[in-house]
């Protein structure tokens, strides 16, 4: 160790040096105390001096502002008095406007009423009018119907007198139809056609129409046989004749074709009477026929006549019935226009009386508003006059108040002058009290006899806090840069391998072209290589802002500024060449293998042949599923492989960023919590005086308190110093109240007669073994040597813990008591008596043991950054590789995806066979990430601790749960996007693949 | 009879496609001859129908054109094409607006929409055998007497082909449509427009029938195919699936169909590669509700004693009979294969035919195939040919050729 080497030997020169320096500089040291104590009264004197001038400039502002306050009390009782004069004025003004206002109301009140009364007479004159007119037409329209009801009876005694008539009429046409009906059953068209066949039988009996079976031929077969013997041939022209004849009156009405007939039968000639008369006159009974024929025609002509007189009748009576109907219409459109006189008369009636009750209303209402508007005004005035006294009165009181204000005011202002004239009185006591201590204390030490020590830069605190730092930092780059660097490779390589793998087709057109090897190469080289270098810089110009961030947030913290810090080139230069070397070998790689196919193969797609599995054998599983994700991940071993590496990487940098931030959080927590049982430490400034300590121990006389003697210390282990904290101990009962201690095996401890306690961190850190010897330098600078009795568990500082009494044995004096352990008790107390506590006299610090997490926030700054840095990277390049390689694994099982789809698979079963085969590589992936992590996790937590801090150890379950949760999440999304496009694609893009 | 120059040509053309390769089938060589002339008087449609002594039926053997013909019969003397098949003259209906033996301008055999129509006997000796049918002509045109002795001529020489091969058509009448295709359009976008892909096509798949389907790149065939397996969906049109209406069907019932009543075989064959020929059967058997053994399916191919290798592991027609077997494991209705043998040598492309071939035979299924080969097709039962989005042709193969005898 050279460069420990060269501390000490400096160490000392520096220590022989001093010693040196005393002997020759001892005058000159003392001169320059000498000189320390004038500038000290110099400058007590000017201070003092700097209160005079105060205290006399607050003289002054107090007559001033004196005077200022009497001026504006004047102003106000000015103002007041103004005010009531306006007030008065415009009051007196309101009451002239309201008399005259009433005046106006009582003129036209009385206006209104003439004008209702005026109206009320002339609507009652209009109304009889229209009231007389109405009776008239009532009474012209009784007469009317009484008319109408006289002729009335006479239409229905004239209508009654006809009906009779009719009746007997109807009487005479149906015996007449009757006597009718007789006749024509003697003489009808049949018979006419009976006697027509008879005949033709005569002229003709072979006549095809003559039916010889005809009933009526053979019963007169007689009469046919006598006629045909006298047949002749006039006689036979003569029935033809008759026939014709006989014919024509068939179709007739009875009488007429009775008339007919009867004519035939008078005009018959001798020669074909004979036997056809007789038939004739068989028939019909022609005597009897002709009288009731004759009977018949007279009948018709007396119905005739009574028919005409009927109808007369019946014709007067539709007139008079018409001109009846005309009057009793003209009667109802009288009362028709009587009922809409009369119901325009109620209407308009109704319409005048509402019209004068809205008049009436109108006025009452104007009525009403004018007394209303009158009150108001009246009730606005007296409100207006009240409001007007109350702020008059309102002013006055505030006047009267500033008057008693400013008396106080005055008396405080008087007081606060006196009392500041004591405080500068006290203060020039006190200064010169102060330097006579001074003097004496100067004195003092030119009479003592001076130990030099020289203290090394490891008890400088800004010093030992930087190094820490760096340590940190160091340790956790040295780590991850390595991991990264790793990650980035991967990416790299992966990601040009699967560029080149999809451009096979075009490396086989290349080549089908006649592209020699090498510019098929070349051309991707180029491709590679830019695209690595604008990835590089691109990157390079992230470090760099990384980087800034980083010390942003750390710069606070830190003893020096860091603004111009130096870079480390070839680490700038080494990383972003091992990304171009990556992409070139992944381009030389990608290419030789694709460029060694035919080009025909690459451009089928058949080339190069996939790695599947090309021995028989027995299945490793019943289930046919897991056979086949068994073996699709043999057969895609590369993608498995990177696909595990990539999550193991991803989990255990989630896993680890979240278990370092909670080490550090818990470390605090721990010792906040578990360790100190107090909630605040209150340590005397070193030049407390005793009614000031007095005065603490009054303040503090309510709690729950340990009085304590607690220094500064520094540990000399051969050229190394460490700086402690020295904590004595009377009563080690009453310590274990407010100071749990325990060793690393979480068993209890004690505070030992013949030792010292040191904390884990420095047993790990600074070599203090138990039962050790150390060398041990006091605040007031004792050499001891003290021995180590025991290691107890403190994370934050380096603590050294003894008896009073051992450290009276070892140094030679007793420990001064310094600081107090204080229970605040209620919650929320703790601040509050903090507060209480430091504005005390003699006091150097309080701290809230609440504010450890505080005072270490810088450090908690900077893990939250780099965890948070670390956490994004990783997800940032694992997504990318993760995405990639879940794209891949759909690119290459597309053809098995639509196999399965168009077999009939369910989109979710197509989905659920990739999803098992990536949860058992993410499966595989988290158990491996744990069982590397978590012991890995624990040396780099070792290693990242700064100095006089220490994490806690043990892995967090809840850091590695998270990132198990976060990374299946997180698998979960990119496989939901990878696998979103294996339903999209359509079926019959099915002999694409 | 005098022909005109551009007839003579026509003739010739019919005269080489009917008389050429002796190889080729009879219904294939008249459906070939017959789209020369149907495309040669612009008419849409046409077909060619035959009488049966035994059964008193004339039968359609060809179908031409949009409207699908195939399957149709009727009794001798039965409507127009029965009085056509009893004359020696031929019937020229030019508008058959008003015609009552066209109810509604429809044909009321086929139901297909008529506007003009041309029936010409098929004489032989002295005995009509069947007729020759052209309807729908675009141009309006009027048969010349030069048309009228070309088709004439053309329905002569098939009546003389089929008396020298023998050709007597012996119909199946108890085959039943398992899926009816009618009007069936498919539009896809392609750019600013819209590709027409398929322009209304009209098919029956019956049982246990093999079906080719011919075509050039582009026509449609495989779209057609994609539509028929439920793998894509039609954009006009109506689809029945034994008899139920399959026109629009859930996303549900379109998986439980390709699960349960269709089977694939691809011209990849698509085999899981991570899976052994067995257990590539049994992934998809235990998927289908009436699947049969995985191990007999593999059995009926031939592998058994490969049934333990994987896919990477034996020859193309080996993996071509692991993708039949995986089809036929799942007993589906019908079995699709989009060109099997392409990517296989002659050998183990007869070996794949001769499987699907006994798939028929044993009546185990349905197959459709589409293929570019038109020797495949002369095992069909039934080829239908796809141009330019339509059907060009369907042609009844009375006595489809084995497997063994095909060459190509």
């Amino acid at each position: 160790m050279p460069t420990k080497q060269k501390s000490s030997g400096l160490k000392e020169i520096v220590e022989r040096e001093a010693e040196v320096m005393l002997g020759l500089r001892g005058d000159e040291v003392y001169g320059e105390l000498d000189k320390e104590y004038e500038n000290a009264v110099q400058k007590a004197e000017e201070e003092l001096a700097k209160g005079k001038s105060e205290l006399d400039d607050a003289v002054k502002l107090f007559n001033d502002t004196d005077v200022a306050a009497q001026e504006q009390i004047k102003d106000g009782e000015e103002k007041i008095k103004t005010l009531r004069e306006t007030a008065e004025k415009e009051i007196a003004e309101a009451e002239r406007k309201i008399e005259k206002g009433e005046k106006e109301y009582k003129t036209l009140l009385e206006e209104g009423e003439k004008q209702l009364a005026d109206a009320k007479v002339q609507m009652e004159d209009e109304l009889e009018k229209y009231r007389e007119k109405l009776s008239e037409g009532r009474l012209e329209l009784e007469k009317a119907e009484k008319t109408l009801k006289e002729k009335e009876a006479e239409y229905s005694a004239g209508k009654e007198k006809l009906l009779k008539g009719k009746e007997e009429l109807d009487k005479g046409w149906e015996e007449y139809y009757s006597a009718l009906r007789q006749i024509d059953k003697k003489l009808n068209d049949s018979i006419i056609d009976q006697i027509i066949r008879l005949l033709r039988a005569i002229i003709d009996p072979y006549d095809s129409a003559v039916d010889t079976d005809d009933e009526l031929i053979d019963s007169n077969i007689d009469m046919i046989v006598d006629e045909l013997i006298e047949m002749t041939d006039p006689t036979y022209y003569e029935i033809e004749e008759l026939i014709d004849k006989l014919e024509g009156c068939k179709g007739r009405g009875t009488v007429s074709r009775c008339s007919a007939v009867l004519r035939i039968y008078d005009d018959l000639t001798s020669g074909l009477s004979r036997s056809v008369k007789k038939d004739f006159e068989k028939r019909m009974g022609i005597d009897e026929f002709r009288k009731g024929l004759n009977k018949l025609k007279e009948a018709i002509k007396t119905l005739d006549d009574y028919q005409k007189q009927y109808d007369q009748g019946k014709e007067q009576l539709e007139e008079a019935r018409s001109q009846l109907d005309q009057g009793w219409a003209a009667f109802e459109d009288g009362e028709r226009q009587l009922k809409e006189g009369q119901a325009e008369f109620d209407s308009k009636e109704a319409e005048a009386r509402q019209q004068l009750e809205d008049a009436q209303n109108e006025y009452e209402q104007k009525k009403a508003d004018g007394a209303k508007q009158l009150k108001n005004a009246k009730a606005q005035l007296s409100s207006k006059s009240a409001e007007a006294d109350s702020t008059l009165k309102d002013l006055e009181e505030e006047l009267k108040k500033a008057k008693e204000e400013y008396a106080v005011q005055k008396e405080d202002g008087e007081k606060k002058i006196s009392e500041a004239t004591q405080q500068y009185e006290d203060a020039k006591r006190e200064a010169d009290e102060k330097l006579s201590e001074l003097k004496a204390q100067i004195d003092n030490m030119k009479s003592a006899a001076i130990n030099p020590i020289v203290q090394t830069r490891d008890v400088n605190f800004p010093y030992v806090q930087t190094k820490s730092f760096i340590k940190a930092l160091g340790g956790f780059f040295g780590v991850f840069t390595p991991l990264y660097a790793a990650i980035i490779a991967i990416v790299c390589f992966f990601t040009m391998t699967i560029i080149i793998s999809e451009q096979t087709s075009q490396i086989g057109t290349c080549k089908a072209f006649g592209m020699h090897e090498s510019e098929i190469m070349r051309k991707y080289l180029v491709f590679g290589v830019s695209a690595a270098l604008i990835g590089a810089l691109t990157g390079v110009q992230g470090a760099f802002a990384i980087e800034k961030f980083l010390i942003n947030t750390m710069k606070s913290n830190m003893a020096f500024p860091m603004d111009n810090t130096g870079h480390d080139i070839i680490m700038i230069i080494l990383l972003p060449a091992m990304e171009v070397f990556i992409t070139v070998l992944a381009v030389l790689w990608s290419c030789h293998r694709y460029i060694r196919c035919s080009a025909v193969g690459l451009i089928s797609g058949n080339e190069p042949v996939a790695r599947y599995r090309k021995k028989a054998g027995g299945s490793i599983s019943k289930s046919i599923y897991l056979n086949l994700i068994i073996n699709n991940l043999f057969t895609d071993i590369g993608r498995e492989v990177v696909s595990v590496v990539t999550i193991v990487v991803c989990v255990f940098l989630v896993g680890f960023g979240i278990d370092i931030k909670l080490a550090y959080e818990g470390a605090l927590g721990r010792q906040m919590h578990d360790i100190w049982q107090y909630d605040i430490t209150l340590t005397e400034s070193g030049t407390i005086t005793d009614e000031e300590k007095e005065a603490v121990k009054q303040a503090l006389a309510p709690y729950d308190t340990l009085y304590l003697p607690i220094t500064a210390g520094v540990i000399s282990d051969g050229d190394s110093q460490i700086l402690t904290s020295m904590i004595c101990v009377d009563d080690k009962d009453e310590f274990a109240r407010f100071y749990v201690l325990k060793n690393p095996k979480g068993k209890n401890t004690d505070v030992f007669d013949d030792g010292v306690l040191v904390t884990k961190e420095m047993l790990d850190k600074n070599g203090l073994s138990t039962g050790s010897t150390v060398s041990l330098v006091s605040e007031d600078l004792k050499y001891s040597d003290v021995t180590v009795k025991d290691i107890f568990m403190l994370y934050a500082g380096k603590t050294m813990i003894m008896t009073s009494d051992y450290y009276r044995e070892r140094f030679g004096n007793d420990p001064v008591s310094n600081t107090y352990y204080i229970k605040a008790g209620e919650t929320g107390g703790a601040a509050t008596l903090k507060e209480r506590l430091s504005e005390l006299p003699g006091v150097s610090s309080v701290e809230l043991t609440s504010n450890l997490r505080d005072r270490n926030l810088a450090v908690v700054n900077v893990y939250n950054a780099v965890v948070v840095i670390v956490i994004l990277f990783s997800v940032m390049l694992s997504f990318m590789i993760l995405l990639n390689l879940s794209n891949i694994l759909v690119a290459h099982r597309m053809r098995e995806l639509l196999t399965m789809r168009v077999n009939g698979f369910y989109d979710a079963q197509v989905i659920g066979y990739l999803t098992r085969e990536v949860i058992m590589t993410v499966t595989l992936a988290v158990v491996t990430a744990l069982a590397v992590g978590l012991p890995v996790t624990g040396i780099i937590i070792k290693s990242i601790e700064t100095d006089a801090f220490m994490f806690v150890r043990q892995p967090y379950f809840f850091a590695w749960t998270a990132s198990v949760v976060i990374n299946v999440l997180f698998s979960a999304i990119i496989n939901f996007i990878a696998f979103r496009k294996v339903n999209k694609v359509p079926l019959t893009d099915i002999s694409k693949y | 009879m005098a022909f005109k120059a551009e007839n003579i040509q026509v003739l010739y053309k019919i005269m080489q496609l009917l008389e050429g390769d002796q190889s080729d089938t009879l219904e294939s060589s008249i459906s070939d001859a017959m789209e020369i002339l149907i495309r040669e008087f612009k008419a849409e449609s046409g077909a060619l129908w035959l009488k049966n002594r035994d059964s008193q039926h004339i039968y359609s053997i060809v179908s031409i054109g949009d409207a699908n013909i195939t399957g149709f019969s009727i009794e001798n003397g039965q409507g127009l094409i029965g009085a056509a098949c009893e004359s020696f003259e031929p019937v020229v209906i030019y508008d058959v607006s008003g015609d009552d033996r066209f109810p509604a301008g429809k044909d009321e055999i086929t139901g297909i929409e008529v506007k003009n129509i041309l029936l010409m006997p098929m004489q032989l000796r002295k005995e009509v055998i069947g007729c020759v049918e052209i309807f729908n002509r675009t141009d309006n045109e009027k048969y010349s007497e030069d048309d009228i002795s070309l088709i004439h001529s053309f329905a002569g020489l098939a009546s003389l082909l089929m008396d020298e091969k023998g050709y007597s058509y012996a119909p199946d009448v108890n085959k039943k449509p398992i899926m009816s295709l009618r009007g069936i359009t498919k539009d896809y976008p392609s750019g600013l427009e819209v590709a027409h892909i398929l322009k209304g096509i009209d098919l029956d798949i019956f049982e246990n029938e093999l079906l080719v389907i011919l075509g050039e790149s582009g026509c449609g065939k495989s779209t057609l195919l994609n539509i028929i397996g439920g793998m894509d969906s039609p954009t006009g049109g109506k689809i029945s699936f034994d008899g139920r209406d399959f026109s629009r069907p859930s996303t549900k019932e379109l998986v439980d169909f390709r699960r349960d009543s269709i089977g694939f075989i691809f011209q990849a064959y698509n085999l899981m590669p991570n899976l052994t020929a067995l257990e590539n059967v049994q992934f998809i058997a235990e998927l289908c509700k009436h699947s049969g053994s995985a191990k007999e399916a593999i059995d009926m191919v031939g592998l058994s004693d490969r049934a333990n290798n994987y896919p990477s592991m034996m020859s193309g027609g080996q993996q071509q009979r692991v993708s039949i077997a995986r089809a036929i494991v799942k007993r589906p209705r019908i079995i699709l294969a989009d060109e099997p043998t392409a990517a296989l040598d002659f050998s183990t492309g007869q070996e794949v035919l001769e499987l699907i071939e006994r798939l028929i035979s044993e009546k185990i299924t349905t197959v459709v195939m589409v293929t570019h080969n038109v020797e495949i097709a002369k095992m069909a039962n039934r080829v239908v040919r796809v141009r330019n989005g339509k059907i060009s042709s369907i042609r009844i193969n009375s006595w489809p050729m084995h497997a063994a005898d095909l060459v190509w």
